[in-house]
């Protein structure tokens, strides 16, 4: 089970004002973001046209995690505080443990797309207290899945869960002390996904999407219909969709559906963990790199400063989310010099963007 | 004014331009025989997509820094040095762009920012570059015998002149900063920047980047945005190649050169000039001492293979030259010349035509002049894309000896159908079946567009010329619209010397009533022609053959197909399409439900290639391309007046 610092958990509890929970927030950030480096590297070691479920379901998960990431930060500006997104320690270093000493050391690294990956990093980075079962094809062998059994609840989802009750309690009636002109919202997130927190409850209503999105609540899918993220690594693992078993009061659920077809050759050999830095300066394969790391960095500052009383401009960091993409599945499809039978992986690392502020 | 003298900032570095290749061959337009092969990289005799089909048109500055400034009584000022000039680092780089496949040599930038800050990324300005195409296009690296060569394998190097625009500025004293914000108008900056040294080599560890020089200073609301204010200087020394053959290609040697005299002051810009090496694109050591001198007497020699030495009486040397360290002048000065003349020197020079010489056996070789009686004429907006009803203005200023001429006439003439531009130059039985179209006419019974009778220069040196866009009926079949060149003069000026590509560039989109309730039908070859030619897209984002797959993303593209021209995010990219086929596009994405669709089980990229060897066997299509007349290089060795002539084959 996943178990996160229980400082962490005392210290939301003993807030006793909403600036002190500002902190909390920005960890939770730092946290939302931390999961798209590894989640996107084996998104991208996916080769063109190959093991498309896969991507898809990989790509829906980056996606809310995108989501999560911008309400983290509009909950910070809400309590008043300002979110912090391009300074040096906010990407961790892979390999390397995720913000909050999430996973009680959990090693997370860059590596590309196997099942051991999605396994033993994704499903455990969006594990739930309480994993629902799900039973094995054919459903009518009700073969129970397995599934973690929880050892305390140290999680991340009762870190919201008492973010959320403490903010319901030290929030006024009235709005929230932030400045609502912060609020960050996009065309491209439903209206009931993304939206302005001006008050306790719009936070508390926030929090319960990032935990239903992540973990699933009583049921594998969120309230749009949508499996948890746990659930879509868990297809992937399996190979099989998952459904719900009809025909049965109470709901239960089953790898009955359609098979998710995975062919490991469809996936570069990524040398895991890869940095600019493990390249030959001057050389092509250097500046690919660079570039790469140059734009993910790019696209951080933009965020920055979307967060930080720019909100209109979210959709100009539209292109630097597709530089990231593109130079990265360019980086996968070429060889690493040096390192026989293997790829560059996308660096996911701080890189000081030459005329960026010192920060 | 000119951008040799006032407060200046020099910065020089490298550019990334990631452009596409697919689209540099106008027969990959068609996508009735279009095969999937050209989506990949040329290979032996198949020139496939070219060198880079995977580009993105990214353009970016790499590694730039202010390499020196200046303040405007013109004392050298250091206090700027190694700051790192970039364009963002919050938002994606800009684009660079041509016009179309049959107009390659006028290569546009869009969407680029300009960003000067200390190292410790504190600001001191920042703006948009106004949209700009290449000018003065042509042949800077030459082999140890002087012909055209590069390591690189893109000899060809251009200089944009622009505007930066909308500047925020940051908060400093430093002298030339605020020099620069005092003296100039408008709240925008000229930028003029000289690129050369592009490498075409993939296999290369600078495949798709080239050197950059670049001069910012003060602009005035008299000035164009897209060239400056200067007198210049032409290149008489030439060289042709495979003469008498439909690829003859001519080069010339310091082809085009910008020069100011402010007082007794003389600038000479020759960094966009001065012939480089073919090994690393540094300066050439043959062009490193000369003659700058003044005529007296009128010089009307023409640029010709056939050099032309002058009499001791034809002209006053106003310095020798010797460039000792020339790389570092290069870099540095962005490869200025700068002689303090006499009173008398200043006043001859005034009204007589700059010279520059070189000694070769014991004669004064003329390698470059200005046009006789100094004159000068340029088109600001001259790359135009016109849809049919809409009329666009383009500027013309005309100089004499640098300042403007009043009360003269601007003549447009539109130039004579050319046939087999924007092919690769090679045939064989691996070239695409499409046939080239011609361009500058119009289907038969069509109009071409209406081009007004402009009024005499004004105060400024100033006329305006309106083009009104008709339709041109479809005349290249396969790809939208028609191209026309316009070529310009001054009524009465006999002998002009122009860059030899100084066209009003015209892409005259074919009319296209809006659809309000479009289908895959109406829209599909639109699509697919994009998923043809930008294989980045098909391979990185989506496939533009597969509607369903368009649909899964239409939020993002209906948001670049409705951005504003200028921003980078801008889709189509290559700005191609009129404004009512981008409206019907967006208008089948908001309106298709994507169940409604066929199924479509495979890209079209690969119907078409499927369907185009079912009908036609391999031999048949050896037959009909050795039917094919050779294909020029390209057709841009048009001799003017000065018989100036460059030749591209590719574009940067």
């Amino acid at each position: 089970m996943l178990k996160i610092a229980p400082e962490l958990i005392d210290g939301v509890k003993k807030a006793s004002s909403l600036s002190d929970l500002q902190h909390y927030m920005q960890l939770a950030i730092e946290l939302e973001h931390a999961t798209i480096p590894p989640y996107l590297t084996a998104q991208f070691s996916i080769m063109n046209g190959q093991n498309q479920k896969i991507k898809e379901l990989i790509h829906s998960v980056v996606i809310e995690e995108m989501l999560h990431m911008c309400i983290a930060s509009n909950i910070v500006n809400a309590l008043g505080g300002s979110p912090q997104i391009n300074n040096p320690g906010f990407i961790p270093e892979y390999p390397g443990k995720l913000p909050m000493n999430i996973g009680d050391g959990l090693e997370v690294r860059l590596k590309k797309m196997t099942k051991a990956q999605v396994h033993d990093v994704f499903m455990k980075i969006e594990e739930p207290i309480k994993p629902i079962p799900i039973e094995k094809a054919p459903a009518d062998k009700m073969i129970a899945a397995e599934a973690f059994v929880p050892e305390d609840f140290d999680t991340i989802g009762e870190f919201y869960d008492t973010m959320k009750k403490r903010i319901l309690d030290l929030g006024g009636d009235d709005k929230l002390p932030g400045d609502p002109a912060k609020q960050v919202t996009s065309s491209f997130y439903g209206k009931d996904e993304l939206f302005p927190i001006i008050t306790k409850e719009d936070a508390a209503r926030a929090i319960d999407i990032i935990v239903e999105q992540g973990e699933g609540a009583t049921s594998p899918y969120d309230e749009s219909g949508e499996l948890a993220h746990y659930y879509k690594f868990y297809e992937i693992y399996e190979g099989r969709q998952i459904e719900t078993i009809p025909g049965v009061p109470t709901p239960r659920y089953a790898f009955s559906g359609p098979v998710i077809p995975y062919d490991e050759e469809g996936v570069y050999n990524i040398f895991p963990d890869s940095k600019v830095e493990m390249l030959t300066e001057g050389t092509q394969q250097y500046r690919m790199a660079k570039d790469f790391a140059e734009a993910y960095n790019k696209l951080l500052n933009g965020l920055h400063q979307v967060f930080n009383g720019h909100p209109d401009d979210l959709s100009k960091t539209f292109g630097l989310m597709y530089d990231v993409k593109l130079y990265g599945e360019k980086l996968c499809a070429t060889d690493f010099p040096g390192k026989d039978g293997y790829t560059i992986g996308p660096p996911f690392q701080y890189m000081k963007v030459p005329g960026s502020p010192a920060v | 004014m000119s951008y040799l003298k006032g407060p200046s900032l020099f910065f020089a570095g490298e550019f990334l331009c990631d452009v596409s290749t697919v689209n540099n061959d106008v027969r990959h337009y068609d996508n009735s025989t279009f095969e999937a092969r050209f989506q990949d990289p040329r290979e032996g005799q198949m020139q496939n997509g070219w060198w880079n089909p995977r580009g993105g048109a990214i353009f970016q500055f790499e590694n730039c820094t202010i390499s020196g400034s200046m303040l405007s009584d013109g004392t050298a000022n250091e206090t700027l040095n190694n700051f790192p000039v970039t364009n963002t680092d919050d938002r994606s780089g800009g684009k660079m762009v041509d016009l179309d496949p049959q107009t390659q040599m006028t290569s546009e930038l869009w969407g680029v920012k300009y960003r000067l800050t200390d190292q410790d990324g504190n600001l001191y300005f920042a703006g948009n570059i106004h949209d700009t195409g290449f000018r003065d296009l042509s042949n800077r690296q030459f082999d140890q015998n002087l012909n055209p060569s590069a390591t690189n394998g893109q000899a060809l190097g251009a200089t944009y002149y622009s505007v930066i625009q909308d500047i925020e500025w940051g908060d400093t004293d430093n002298p030339v900063i605020s020099e620069l914000k005092q003296q100039t108008d408008n709240n925008q900056l000229r930028i003029k920047m000289t690129v050369y040294g592009y490498n075409t080599k993939d296999s290369a560890n600078k495949f798709t980047i080239g050197k950059m020089l670049g001069v910012v200073t003060p602009w005035k609301n008299t000035d164009p945005i897209r060239f400056t204010a200067d007198r210049r200087l032409y290149g008489m020394v030439q060289k042709i190649f495979n003469p008498n053959t439909p690829n003859q290609n001519t080069i010339t040697y310091l082809a085009y050169s910008n020069f100011d005299l402010s007082g007794n002051e003389l600038t000479v810009d020759l960094g966009m000039s001065i012939p480089l090496t073919a090994q690393d694109a540094t300066v050439n050591d043959a062009f490193t001492s000369f003659t700058i001198a003044v005529a007296t007497e009128s010089i009307t020699a023409k640029a010709s293979d056939t050099k032309t030495d002058l009499q001791s009486t034809q002209f006053e040397v106003l310095k020798d030259i010797t460039i000792a360290n020339p790389e570092s002048w290069l870099q540095e000065t962005d490869g200025l010349i700068r002689v303090t003349l006499t009173d008398d020197q200043a006043a001859k020079l005034a009204n007589n035509q700059l010279l520059i010489l070189m000694e070769e056996d014991g004669k004064q070789v003329l390698y470059a002049r200005e046009t006789p009686d100094g004159w000068y004429v340029r088109a600001d907006q001259n790359v135009r894309r016109l849809d049919v009803g809409v009329t666009l203005s383009t500027d013309f200023y005309v100089y004499q000896w640098g300042k403007p001429a009043v009360g003269k006439q601007v003549k447009t003439s539109l130039l004579p159908p050319i046939p087999g531009l924007g092919g690769s130059g090679v045939s064989n039985k691996y070239s695409p079946k499409a046939k080239i179209p011609k361009i500058n006419e119009a289907a038969t019974g069509f109009k071409t567009p209406d081009v007004s009778t402009p009024a005499a220069t004004d105060q400024n040196g100033k006329t305006t010329v309106t083009l009104t866009g008709e339709a041109p009926g479809n005349p290249r079949v396969y790809l939208d619209g028609q191209i026309y060149w316009y070529s310009y003069g001054i009524d009465g000026v006999t002998q002009l010397d122009q860059y030899s590509l100084d066209y009003i560039f015209v892409h005259q989109r074919n009319k296209f009533d809006y659809i309000d309730n479009p289908t895959w039908e109406d829209v599909k070859e639109i699509w697919l022609q994009f998923g043809n030619l930008y294989p980045i897209m098909s391979h990185h984002i989506m496939d533009f053959s597969v509607p369903v797959e368009i649909l899964k993303r239409k939020e993002i593209l209906i948001f670049a197909f409705s951005e504003n021209i200028n921003s980078p995010l801008y889709m189509p990219v290559t700005r191609d399409l009129s404004e009512n086929k981008l409206k019907t596009l967006v208008q089948w994405m908001k309106i298709t439900d994507p169940a409604d669709l066929k199924p479509i089980e495979h890209s079209l990229v690969v119907a078409a290639a499927e369907k185009a060897t079912a009908e036609e066997p391999a031999d048949a299509a050896v037959e009909k391309a050795d039917e094919e007349p050779p294909h020029p290089i390209v057709v841009l060795t048009r001799q003017k007046n000065s018989g100036i002539s460059d030749t591209s084959s590719e574009k940067q």
